[in-house]
């Protein structure tokens, strides 16, 4: 994904406020990125953009070989469906469905037939290290790590290129937030890109590159410390 | 979008619906109301309509009759006038008088009516004898009775053919009333027939011209039946008669009863099509206002199926699916609270004041057009309750919607 210097103006006519000015970055395929900043530093604003959320008031966004800073509405959706999947921080599992339901989600835009649906759920949920007797639960049944586990499985099911996570450890513990890193760091080894928006060090350190975000700008690239990743620091 | 995926959005819709399940009963409740009012009272309406008009045309269009006001008396030299009209076919006086009957130990409510039988049964061509036949015009004892006079409404038989039965009626002269006795000899039973507007002949006791002087001692007739030569004739005669008798009687046809009922109906079918619409709008804003409130509790769960990869017409679909489904319950509840009422209306009948005042009791007409219109009404009014709130939600950007606290 190249972002190729990126603007975006939140115009209320009154008041014109820059969330990004003018900011170029490029994830490359099977990277593992964290954004840090802090709050108001535009890490938000930046997913959203690598997410096709928002779109830019200027600048361009090229994903996949294909410039996509100014698709339609139906045409964004479609590529997030196929190929970005969302993590959230505070999951946004929709807590009247099962976690079966809740992970088949992605699964529904595409039509993809409810026996088929249910094997792909399975190995989502398998893959995060989740437990198949969660399936019929519903999410308010699951700790706050299991939820986390299952908001992943929701992200990975549909074979997304890439994983966007903003804060997925913010509302966890510290043993939840490990877990939830591991199973970063195992998709991310499976070929998955990921980028994670963090204000926590030792989430960020798990990462293979560190952007630093100021004022809706890069300002620094940094390698992490794997000494202060949060899977040697926490205990499992 | 796949049917599959269609499925799926019904699924979601019920889960949604069944997790606030007092609003969507509520809601429900209110969508309901529009089609069980329609089908309810149109449904009455209709089948008292059909079955006014099928009796009118069972009665025979050749029909008119002459009811004299108070203070007026019709004479043979009204009966001579009216013969001689060309267009006329019978002229025949009748008398008829309130009576009781003791039967089975409780006194009912009757009619006796005495007149010209064969003329009679001419106007009424689908009275029929079940049992025993007509007496003849000089058989001023014998009487052919309505079935539910023989019989009660259960079917319990208390009079046969050749059994005498006991009229008592009330004479006013003088400033006196006076109760009166007449025994009468049963010579035939009536089949059911239902009403006949001026006459219900199921309650009547039906004599011979001749009883009505001379067993009842009626000294004025009641009125005059007249027949004319055909169909064609009855608005001349009509209006002839009309002319002729002014404020002194009331002259009275089938076909303009049949008329008269037609434009009654077209118009009670008018103001319930209006009130039920009314209650279809109630029901669009109740569906508006729960859907409204529905999205705004879910705008951060439509930015997550956005960001998952819901299309605008995907999020679209989704909200109208779950006002849809509401009004499918709706309307099947409608649709079957409206049958149920339409009979349970039904039942009560609709008295008609007349030259008698009689009760109509016919089953509502419950047509598949009724039922079908009636649902589709009720679908076109949840999807355009709910196509406000699914654009406002569609319109959501999916960043704006995952901020939503």
């Amino acid at each position: 994904m190249i972002l190729d210097n990126v603007f975006k103006i939140y115009d209320t006519g009154k008041v014109r406020t820059y969330g990004l000015r003018g900011l170029s970055l490029t994830i490359y395929e099977g990277d593992f990125v964290a954004i840090m900043g802090p709050s108001g530093s535009g890490k938000t604003t930046l997913l959203n953009m690598i997410g096709l959320l928002d779109k830019p008031s200027s600048g361009r966004i090229v994903l996949a070989g294909k410039d996509v800073s100014r698709l339609a509405d139906k045409e964004a959706a479609r590529l997030r469906n196929r190929l970005i999947g969302f993590v959230f921080q505070q999951f946004n599992l929709i807590n009247r469905l099962t976690v079966f339901e809740n992970i088949e989600l992605p699964l529904i835009p595409r039509g993809i037939p409810r026996k088929k649906r249910r094997k792909l759920v399975v190995n989502a949920l398998l893959s995060v290290g989740g437990d198949l007797s969660w399936l019929p639960k519903k999410p308010l049944e699951l700790s706050g790590g299991q939820q986390q586990r299952v908001a992943i499985a929701r992200a990975i099911v549909g074979s997304p290129r890439l994983i966007l996570a903003d804060e997925p450890t913010g509302a966890l513990d510290r043993k939840s937030a490990r877990v939830v890193v591991e199973t970063f760091v195992k998709l991310n080894k499976a070929g998955n890109t990921i980028v994670v928006v963090t204000h926590d060090p030792e989430i960020a350190n798990c990462t293979n590159t560190i952007y630093q975000i100021r004022d809706g700008i890069i300002v620094a690239r940094n390698e992490p410390d794997p000494e202060k990743c949060i899977l040697r620091t926490v205990a499992p | 979008m796949k049917a599959s995926e269609i499925i799926d959005l019904v699924r979601l819709a019920i889960r949604v619906l069944s997790e606030k399940k007092t609003r969507s009963i509520l809601t429900i409740i209110g969508i309901a109301i529009g089609p069980t009012a329609l089908v309810a009272i149109l449904g009455v309406v209709e089948g008292y309509s059909s079955y006014v008009i099928d009796q009118i045309q069972g009665l025979g269009q050749d029909f008119i009759i002459i009811i004299p006001h108070a203070g007026y008396t019709l004479t043979q030299n009204d009966v001579e006038m009216i013969k001689a009209m060309p267009e006329v076919k019978y002229v025949t006086p009748f008398y008829s008088a309130r009576v009781k009957i003791l039967r089975g130990g409780k006194y009912i409510d009757a009619t006796a009516y005495a007149v010209d039988l064969n003329v009679f049964f001419h106007a009424l061509k689908k009275l029929r004898v079940e049992e025993g036949g007509i007496p003849a015009p000089s058989d001023f004892v014998g009487a052919v009775v309505g079935k539910f006079i023989a019989f009660d409404e259960k079917g319990t038989q208390y009079y046969s053919v050749g059994d005498v039965i006991t009229l008592k009626y009330y004479v006013v002269r003088g400033g006196k009333v006076t109760i009166k006795t007449v025994n009468v000899i049963i010579r035939g039973i009536l089949a059911e027939f239902g009403n006949a507007f001026f006459v219900n002949p199921d309650t009547t006791v039906f004599l011979p011209l001749g009883a009505g002087r001379r067993l009842f001692g009626f000294t004025k007739w009641s009125g005059l039946i007249i027949i004319v030569k055909d169909p064609v004739y009855v608005e001349r005669v009509t209006n002839r008669l009309r002319d002729i008798y002014g404020e002194r009687a009331a002259v009275v046809s089938l076909i303009e009863i049949s008329r008269v009922v037609s434009s009654i109906t077209a118009a009670m079918k008018f103001v319930t099509t209006a009130a039920g619409s009314a209650a279809f709008v109630v029901a669009v804003t109740g569906i508006a206002a729960s859907m409204i409130t529905s999205v705004m509790e879910r705008t951060r769960e439509i930015g997550v199926m956005k960001a998952i990869g819901f299309t605008n017409t995907e999020i679209i679909a989704s909200i109208m699916m779950e006002s849809l489904v509401m009004s499918i319950i709706g309307a099947a509840i409608g649709l079957v609270l409206g049958t149920a009422g339409a009979y349970l209306l039904a039942r009560q009948g609709m008295t008609i004041h007349g030259a008698e005042a009689f009760i109509i009791r016919a089953p509502p007409k419950i047509t598949p057009m009724l039922l079908g219109g009636s649902f589709l009404v009720t679908i076109i009014v949840g999807a355009i309750g709910g196509l406000i709130p699914a654009y406002q939600a569609a319109r959501i950007p999916p960043a704006v919607a995952l901020r939503y606290e």
